[in-house]
């Protein structure tokens, strides 16, 4: 059912950016002889800056000076964006700073933070503009951007199907998941019980820590969805699988020797190795079907591949099983040059797919709620000890 | 068990491709829903009207039979240079003559032009059934063999061009062919089956050594499944648990044994679909 949700929430996004392509902005209808006031001249509603900021941008530039991208981005949104020139003095920003920049889909909000954070700059909302300066935003301005990234992460959630069932939902997957790792952690470092041990009390305490932070507070509840789905857009944290590789990677660190720790980081990016050779061979498998390549064409094009490889190519390989078009957006230079005349046309009819999908449970949930891995050796028999003891 | 197994599967896989038709009839009728929310006020809707409202878009036809390879005309082009590509393959593997060249070509021309005209009469159907919901559900199992045949290819098995191919070879240059042809094959198997071994190694949390070990075991079966298609991956869950438990044991923990025969309990259900499908029974490489 995630699946079809995504491909809802794939084709509703699609489509809103086709009318949106199809139907531009209206441009103002202004008197025939009042001269419009230049967009960096006007001034507007708190309200209608936070729509504004909130609005889709694409933007490429190649070593444009910052001033003409501020320009742009002003006049393509009919938005007030000044530069502070004394603070970029200050901050030894040049006005022309040459800024090269390819971002498809972000909010205005986040294509300014994009383009500032190389400059150390910020921007905030001053006397009904957007103003670019070396300060970080008032605390009260902050809240006006804050809000602006809130709501921008929960449209990102919301085109990819997260919901708060789902999340919670993953609990006792994870706790699966974890004990697995568990499992792969004591082999791979030889670890002792002891060690076992002061790893599962260090993941308890980080979890707690994780609990209490997500405890909610006063004016921060949207905040605090945010943090949790932001990670799940970035197929990171938010991802439980992600999520217990990640905090016992952390507790491996501290509860382990520095011996035992680099095996395990050796085992961690053999798997990376691993997955990353399991994508491109896939990939290279459908080319195969649809071009009839050579032996040699398939050697060159996954070698190839695996030299340019881009983690965001293939964020899962739950993606070949699950849609049998799957082809992410990989640039020509690293095919096209294998491909003969033939092969060449074909490659240009191969739809390149632009989105991620985010997978709940194993191969996508094909075995439901059901959690695999219930065993973890040590832990139960010394939980009994301690409560006979009591 | 295993019925109850076997039909959650044949559900799960079969649910998949409705549940994507209800995906996009939800999406058709979705202007009209959002109009409905914004209107304040409400009114009865006679029932008749509202069993009328049963409307499928023309544009969800190709979606299902295509499944997302593009209209009728893209495939059509596409499978023209997958049938030029063939013949090439051929000519640089087998050096097969111009009127051998010729048969192939005409074969492979027959079955696209077969498989476009049975693809244009199932579109006529899709015309009668489109407004009613009941003769609907009885096109869509008309509609499952063409996504198989799409998702396989043009000229595999049982097609003019296999046909042609089997007629028109030498026996040394069909010892060629079949070389080159098993190469390709045992290429798409293991792509697949390291796939498989990646994707379970997110529960079971394998070393390295045991990816590689449970890769080498299936890969050296060299039992590769009759057909290639979508359904590689559930084959390949399939074969695992076709594996002998002892050989298992020579790598895999205790912890992770119990795992794996949850999922083997599981994916041993699929005998049936992946016969039905024709992967299986397994050929040998």
């Amino acid at each position: 059912m995630l699946f079809v949700l995504l491909l809802l929430c794939h084709f509703a996004l699609a489509q809103e950016k086709k009318r949106t392509a199809e139907n531009p902005p209206p441009q103002k209808q202004d008197a025939k002889n009042e001269k419009p006031a230049a967009p960096a001249e006007k001034k507007l509603e708190p309200k209608v800056i936070q729509r504004k900021l909130r609005a889709r941008t694409d933007l490429t530039t190649e070593k444009l000076p910052l001033q003409e991208v501020v320009k742009k981005l002003s006049e393509f949104h009919e938005i007030p964006i000044r530069l502070d020139k004394e603070a970029l003095k200050k901050a030894n920003v040049a006005l022309d700073a040459p800024v090269t920049v390819n971002i498809q889909n972000y909010t205005l909000s986040a294509a300014l933070k994009h383009i500032l954070k190389d400059f150390g700059l910020h921007f905030g909302v001053v006397d009904g503009a957007v103003v670019i300066s070396n300060m970080p935003p008032e605390p009260e301005e902050q809240a006006v951007v804050a809000d602006v990234a809130v709501v921008e992460e929960a449209r990102v959630v919301q085109q990819m199907g997260v919901n708060e069932a789902q999340q919670l939902q993953q609990t006792p997957q994870y706790q699966a998941l974890l004990r697995a790792e568990l499992n792969f952690a004591k082999h791979a470092c030889q670890a002792t019980p002891e060690q076992m041990q002061a790893l599962r009390d260090e993941l308890d305490h980080a979890n707690k820590n994780q609990q209490n932070q997500n405890q909610p507070q006063p004016n921060a509840g949207a905040r605090n969805r945010v943090v949790v789905r932001r990670q799940a857009v970035q197929g990171q944290a938010g991802d439980p699988l992600q999520l217990a590789r990640n905090q016992l990677a952390g507790a491996v660190k501290k509860c382990l020797s520095a011996e035992q720790a680099a095996r395990f980081q050796e085992e961690l990016d053999q798997r990376t190795a691993d997955g990353r050779r399991s994508a491109a061979l896939n990939l290279v498998a459908r080319l195969d079907r649809e071009m009839i390549l050579s032996a040699t064409q398939r050697d060159q094009i996954t070698e190839s591949l695996l030299a340019h490889w881009n983690d965001a190519w293939c964020s899962s390989l739950q993606m070949f099983m699950y849609n049998d078009q799957f082809f992410p957006a990989i640039p020509d230079a690293h095919v096209v040059k294998f491909l003969n005349e033939t092969q060449k046309k074909i490659w240009v009819t191969i739809p390149k797919n632009q989105g991620q999908m985010f997978f709940n449970g194993f191969m996508g949930g094909i075995f439901g709620e059901e959690v695999l891995w219930n065993e973890d050796e040590d832990a139960p028999v010394k939980q009994k000890e301690v409560k006979t003891e009591q | 068990m295993h019925s109850r197994l076997t039909t959650m599967t044949l559900t799960f896989l079969l649910l998949r491709r409705v549940l994507l038709a209800i995906a996009v009839l939800a999406l058709a009728g979705g202007a009209a829903v959002a109009r409905a929310q914004d209107d304040e006020e409400v009114e009865d809707i006679p029932q008749a009207e509202v069993q009328q409202q049963f409307v499928v878009a023309d544009e969800n036809f190709d979606q299902w039979v295509f499944g997302g390879r593009g209209n009728a005309a893209a495939i059509r082009k596409r499978f023209d240079s997958q049938l030029v590509l063939q013949v090439e393959e051929l000519e640089r593997m087998c050096g097969i003559s111009e009127v051998q060249k010729k048969k192939l070509h005409l074969a492979g021309r027959g079955d696209i032009k077969r498989l476009f005209d049975q693809v244009e009469e199932l579109r006529k159907k899709f015309q009668l059934v489109k407004n009613d919901q009941n003769k609907f559900n009885e096109f869509w199992q008309d509609v499952q063999p063409f996504q198989v045949v799409f998702s396989q290819g043009a000229f595999g098995p049982g097609s003019f061009f296999d046909k042609t191919l089997k007629n028109t070879l030498s026996s040394e240059q069909s010892a060629s062919f079949q070389a080159a042809d098993r190469e390709r094959r045992a290429f798409q198997y293991r792509s697949t089956v390291e796939a498989v071994i990646g994707m379970l190694d997110q529960v079971m949390s394998f070393r390295a050594d045991q990816r590689h070990k449970l890769v080498d075991l299936l890969v050296e079966r060299k039992k590769l499944p009759r057909a290639f298609g979508q359904y590689n991956y559930y084959l390949v869950l399939y074969q695992l648990s076709q594996l002998q438990e002892e050989k298992l044991k020579e790598f895999l923990d205790e912890p992770q044994l119990k795992a794996m025969h949850k999922v083997f309990n599981q994916v041993r259900g699929y005998e049936p679909f992946l016969k039905s499908n024709g992967y299986l029974p397994e050929v040998e490489l």
